[in-house]
């Protein structure tokens, strides 16, 4: 009796064996998805807080940016007014652009003082290689350079000098 | 959190996007520009606009317009019309490959681009 209980349970056993590798497979497939959700979701939320931080970045920017772009687009007009200037002797025209000028610096802009510096290509463009008694001197300046509240918005356009020996 | 990252590599521009949520997002440059110059000076470490504004004064150290060299060996027809206006220095490098020179020190394509 014993001995045929014995046979008995093993003939399940290996009748359960299939059946346990099928579970075992299905449950690592299972877990495998299980993973890839939970890739998905990290990856999800890392996303949205990203989203939200950029959201709230992104929309001070614009409203600085439309500021910025605005006073781009009226800089050429203060380029004309200075360079009407060197032409122009005129009391009316100084006080005109004296006062556009306070406006704009009322703003948060601010001209970038590079006259006889070191050239620095964060804040100029070089235009032109000249003649000079010292090496990378930024020594004529031809189009002024402005930064919006710490920030270039346009370099300066400068010739830089170049010792010729 | 790992980031995919995407290139469009341009001779002229480059544009670099971002994947979030499943669609790309253009990062734009310190300038607020949604490309960049694909100019490097690799001795200073400067790309873009920023290096773009001294290549009048530094040509010798800028690169620029380098995907005109990519995948090119050095005796290649296009690389010999390239050499005669390009201001940087090109030379052979592995495999005959052409590779950029700048201050005695070769750089690969890929090391170059910004």
């Amino acid at each position: 009796m014993k001995t045929k209980m014995k046979q008995k349970v093993e003939d399940m056993e290996v009748q359960l064996d299939p059946i346990m590798d099928e579970v075992e497979e299905a449950t690592s497939q299972v877990e495998l998805e299980r993973d890839e959700y939970k890739n998905k979701l990290l990856r999800a939320l890392a996303d949205y807080h990203n989203l939200e931080k950029r959201v709230a970045d992104e929309r001070q920017e614009f409203g600085r940016r439309a500021v910025q772009n605005f006073i781009l687009r009226i800089l050429p007009f203060l380029d004309n007014l200075e360079q009407a200037e060197v032409f122009v002797k005129d009391k009316g025209l100084e006080i005109v652009k004296a006062s556009f000028l306070e406006l704009l610096e009322k703003e948060g802009l601010k001209r970038i003082d590079v006259l006889n510096k070191d050239y620095d290509m964060h804040v100029a463009e070089a235009v032109d290689l000249v003649e000079g008694e010292k090496d990378n001197v930024m020594v004529e300046v031809v189009r002024n350079g402005y930064e919006f509240n710490g920030q270039i918005v346009r370099p300066a356009q400068v010739k830089v000098s170049k010792k010729v020996s | 959190m790992s980031k995919i990252l995407g290139i469009d590599l341009g001779t002229t521009n480059s544009c670099v996007a971002v994947m979030e949520g499943g669609k790309p997002k253009v990062i734009h440059s310190k300038e607020g520009r949604n490309t960049v110059p694909s100019v490097v000076d690799p001795i200073k470490r400067v790309v873009g606009d920023v290096a773009k504004r001294q290549i009048v004064i530094n040509p010798k150290n800028t690169i620029f317009s380098v995907k005109r060299l990519m995948g090119h060996r050095f005796t290649d027809e296009s690389v010999s019309r390239d050499i005669k206006w390009l201001p940087y220095a090109i030379k052979s490098g592995r495999d005959g490959m052409a590779v950029v020179e700048v201050n005695g020190k070769t750089f690969t394509h890929k090391k170059s681009l910004p």
